[in-house]
């Protein structure tokens, strides 16, 4: 099959020496035959006249011998590139504004995509990264890593070929954040990964609990200046010196989004974390486990050999501990392509796609009125025999041809749009925030081009074959008449074209302005408490008690709380909640918060009273709840020395852990302890803490949280005890960095939906004016009898107001729907607002008008007489 | 000429490569070696060989060559091919299959 292929396009790309062998070859024959013939007895002259006439001419014959040849198909291709191409010089505009209309309307997908790729689909720079699977399991109390000594046996285990085990550390270091990942000996040579300077870490290293660190090579570029005398030096991790002996390869980031900064051996995490040793603790999530599996060993086959070993492991234990469920996810790429991905992912490649969408549809339209204004030429081919098929195969050869520069002009374009949103978030982003950005790099690579090309070539047969078709339905009999006026079809293609349009720009503008209105809503919401003296600090567990004390005594701090979570951030956690054993069960946030932490933020109880230090020392049976808590739950009634049966353990370190009655002693008004996005009367009881308890935030009141006194704060910590300052802002960075999606889902709304406005009135604009050119004789005749320059206007102005409506009724009726399911995820988003809507509205409609503004003023102008005669 | 039947669709193919079993032949030869085999019932068109052997030869069943001819001029012989020769074992047998059923409905 395939030799014949090449058998085929080495004929066609020799072509003459080819016919001039077939040449030949027939010619031999007639010879031969000439021959035979005056062997037989024929005068020669009888036997050349007898022959050539059985032959007939050997010219008919090639052709013949080409068709089967297939030449025919690729002489076909060929005439129209090249009668597309000779079509294309004499419309430079028509190419110009197709190539742009299509590579803008590209691009913003293409942007997405790359993220997509790079987050999704590009496959880590390891040894045979598709067999590598994420291990984790669960039981009742949710999902579960594994011990030291679990590692060791699960790595041993048939079904695995290998797996390494990890923990990432997040401190600073001269004032910045560094991540590092602490791994097993095996991390390295398991991922083949090598070093660009130095060695990387060796099992020796992992043995000996050598104090040695290997840089990320993108760190040590930014961070370490690419100094290639890094060698040597010494690193500052809680003020422990791990030696560098190496840069990892370029392009290596780990498995995860968190890239760390460093690696270290995962035996020295006693040493940097004040644990008492990994072999020896009890803990369930000391180790994360990546696992190889063997070659030709699925997932599944993998998981329930982990799951009968974890079974085994965990028999001898309570119920609620034992393991329910074991689960594999694969790490060649850091976040699997899996249906939550794609969910997550979703609406924002819809809304590009949308915007493809309109830009097709302006492509479409433009062509059908092209087509229109060819349907002479196309008539005329018709007439003299051109095949329907051919025709159509015709114009969606120029649509492609277009299609694929559009292609290469929207990767431009995404590379722009790139380049430019990492400049803006660089410089947009919360100062304390920035050094922690770091993205996966977004290259335009082999598999964000198949797509752009597959995108295009698919918007080419959206905006090529539609028209194409109705192109050639023209009346050959009427075309040659010379009329092409009364077919109505291709105007009402394009009217469903243009109110497409018009529904994308109103979907996106009215959901942009929701979205707008809600960041504004972010950058000014009320969340309970004062921010701008606060600031949060995390210290290495082991120094917390001394850190407290020195804190408490420094004049500038004013007061020093804790809490389990960092109000502001998210990642609270549920408790199931009962009245008394048998009553309903009702779930509300649970924060363990130290006694001085509501004087702290400047909030006092409503009724009763805060929790005293033996209280929190002691972890006695008492509560505080807040506002919305007391109001579901006792409406009308006094909460104070009210009880509450706590089903689920709040599981953060330091607070109780098993289920029990506790006891109301104070309210306080509602605040926001989550993400801003979410509400603040969500129910929230607060549970007691010591203030230097381990793992928890601390919350410091301070009359100036300014980056220069949150540094020196930071230096004198340090100089009491080096490298314990794990992380440090002020809350106003907390609440600027929480805000943060919101300003930049605006400015991305606010791009699409400008696109989608320029789309819809370029659109308008195009229809408007192709049917103003249709009706010209019909409008001259209205002047001719004396119809109003105004009243020419509105005839155009009206027909534009009924697309309007139609266009922005289907976009609010899609939009609808969508704004209540952000609303009821996003507190901050209301799809009650009318602004947003009336805005919207307001905007397509303007858009539209502003499109049909020409086209009406040119209607207005015509003069009847010419406009008469010109048929 | 009503004695003399025009190859049916299709099956010129199966015919040339069956030729060309017995060894490599240049068109002309295929042309004369049809007519004698078939007694002179099937008549080959001078027209039709040409493109059924560019398309056999486009299909890789057979492969075609310059050679001097048995006149020392330059003649084009044609050779199977292996898969030319699966092809003509599958062909064969396909059609004798069909010959049979087809006896089989004519059968009075």
């Amino acid at each position: 099959m395939f030799r014949g292929l090449l058998t085929r396009l080495r004929a066609f790309v020799f072509r003459a020496r080819h016919e001039a062998e077939l040449d030949e070859e027939l010619r031999y024959h007639v010879d031969r035959e000439v021959e035979r013939r005056t062997a037989a007895g024929q005068s020669h002259a009888e036997a050349v006249a007898e022959v050539r006439r059985l032959f007939g001419r050997p010219a008919e014959h090639q052709d013949a011998v080409r068709a089967a040849w297939g030449f025919t198909r690729l002489d076909t291709l060929r005439q129209d590139v090249r009668f597309a191409l000779r079509t294309f010089r004499r419309e430079p505009t028509l190419v110009a504004t197709v190539m742009l209309t299509v590579g803008l309307g590209v691009a913003p997908l293409a942007a997405g995509f790359t993220l997509f790729n790079a987050y999704v689909l590009r496959p880590a720079p390891v040894l045979d990264p598709w067999s590598l699977y994420a291990v984790s399991w669960h039981n009742r109390g949710g999902e579960h890593r594994f011990t030291w000594e679990q590692y060791r046996d699960l790595a041993e285990l048939p079904a695995v070929s290998g797996a390494l085990g990890y923990r990432m550390l997040f401190t600073r270091t001269e004032g910045r954040p560094i991540s590092g990942q602490l791994v097993t000996g095996n991390y390295f040579s398991m991922l083949g990964v090598g070093p660009a300077l130095g060695r990387v870490l060796t099992a020796g290293d992992a043995d000996a609990a050598e104090p040695v660190a290997v840089l990320n090579y993108r760190y040590w570029q930014t961070a370490q200046g690419a100094d290639s005398a890094v060698i040597g030096r010494s690193l500052r991790i809680r003020g422990e010196a791990l030696t560098v002996v190496g840069v990892a390869q370029p392009g290596f980031d780990g498995l995860e989004d968190a890239h760390p900064d460093y690696w270290a051996p995962i035996t020295v995490a006693p040493v940097l974390e004040g644990r008492p040793g990994l072999l020896t603790e009890a803990g369930t999530d000391l180790v994360w486990v990546v696992a190889r599996l063997p070659r030709g060993i699925r997932a599944e086959v993998g998981t329930s050999a982990i799951e009968n070993w974890l079974r085994a492991v965990t028999a001898d234990r309570p119920e609620a501990e034992r393991v329910l469920s074991v689960e594999l996810e694969a790490r060649a790429t850091p976040n699997p392509l899996n249906r939550e991905t794609l969910l997550a992912v979703s609406p924002i490649l819809v809304a590009f796609g949308l915007i493809l969408l309109a830009a097709c549809a302006n492509i479409a339209s433009l062509m059908v009125a092209r087509g229109v204004a060819r349907q002479r030429e196309i008539g005329i081919r018709l007439a003299i025999g051109a095949g329907r098929r051919r025709l159509v195969g015709q114009l969606v050869t120029e649509s492609l041809l277009l299609a694929l520069p559009a292609a290469a002009v929207g990767l431009l374009l995404a590379q722009g749009i790139l380049v430019g949103s990492l400049g803006i978030l660089a410089r947009t982003m919360p100062e304390a925030f920035r050094s922690q950005l770091r993205m996966a790099p977004l290259e335009l690579d082999v598999r964000v081009q198949a797509f752009v090309v597959l995108m295009a070539v698919g918007s080419a047969i959206v905006f090529g074959l539609l028209p194409a078709v109705q192109t050639t339905r023209t009346d050959i009999v009427r075309v040659t008449r010379g009329e092409f006026g009364t077919d109505a079809r291709p105007s009402r293609l394009r009217r469903v074209l243009v109110v497409g349009q018009i529904a994308v720009a109103a979907l996106l503008v009215c959901l942009t302005g929701l979205i707008l209105l809600g960041s504004r809503r972010a950058g000014r919401v009320d969340v309970g408490f004062e921010t701008a003296n606060l600031a949060t600090l995390r210290v290495a567990d082991r120094s917390v008690p001394r850190v407290v004390a020195f804190l408490q005594g420094r004049p500038e701090i004013q007061a020093v709380a804790a809490s389990t979570v960092l109000p502001l951030t998210g990642g609270g956690r549920s408790v199931a909640l009962q009245a008394a054993a048998g009553a309903a069960v009702q779930s509300a946030s649970a924060l363990g918060v130290s006694p001085e932490f509501f004087a702290t933020i400047g909030v006092a109880p409503r009724s009763g009273r805060i929790f005293g230090a033996d209280e929190a020392a002691g972890d006695a049976p008492v509560v505080v709840v807040n506002q919305a808590l007391a109001d579901q739950w006792w409406p009308g009634h006094p909460a104070v020395d009210q009880t509450l049966l706590l089903l689920d353990p709040a599981r953060a370190e330091g607070a109780p852990v098993t289920p029990r009655t506790v006891r109301v002693i104070g309210v306080v008004p509602d605040v926001i302890t989550g993400w801003i996005g979410e509400r603040s009367h969500r129910p929230a009881v607060f549970l007691p803490v010591p203030v230097a308890g381990p793992g928890q935030r601390l919350l410091l009141r301070m009359a100036d949280p300014s980056p220069d006194a949150l540094a020196a704060l930071e230096s004198a910590i340090e100089a009491m005890e080096p490298g314990v300052v794990d992380v440090m802002y002020s809350m106003d960075d907390i609440l600027a960095v929480s805000a943060y999606p919101f300003r930049a889902a605006t400015w991305i709304g606010m791009a699409l939906g400008g696109l989608a406005l320029a789309l819809t009135l370029t659109g308008v604009y195009g229809v408007m004016a192709f049917t103003v050119a249709r009706r010209s004789r019909e409008l001259g005749v209205r002047i001719a009898l004396g119809a109003s320059e105004r009243r020419i206007v509105g005839l155009v102005m009206q027909e534009t107001a009924r697309l309007a409506a139609w266009g922005i009724g289907i976009g609010v009726a899609l939009a609808l729907p969508v704004a209540v399911i952000i609303g009821a995820v996003i507190e901050l988003i209301r799809p009650g607002d009318p602004t947003p809507w009336l805005g919207g509205v307001a905007a397509v409609v303007i858009g539209c008008a502003a499109g049909a503004l020409v086209p009406s003023r040119r209607a207005a102008q015509i003069d009847p007489l010419e406009a008469i005669r010109a048929e | 000429m009503t004695d003399k039947l025009d190859v049916l669709q299709g099956t010129l193919d199966l015919i040339v490569l069956r030729m060309l079993q017995a060894g490599p032949a240049n068109g002309w030869q295929l042309a004369g070696n049809i007519q004698t085999v078939s007694r002179g019932v099937l008549d080959v068109n001078y027209g039709s060989i040409y493109p059924a052997l560019r398309r056999l030869e486009a299909r890789d069943l057979v492969a075609g060559e310059w050679g001097p001819s048995d006149n020392n001029r330059r003649a084009r012989f044609y050779r199977l091919t292996p898969s030319g020769r699966r092809q003509l074992a599958r062909e064969k047998a396909d059609w004798q299959r069909f010959s049979e059923a087809l006896g089989l409905i004519l059968a009075d």
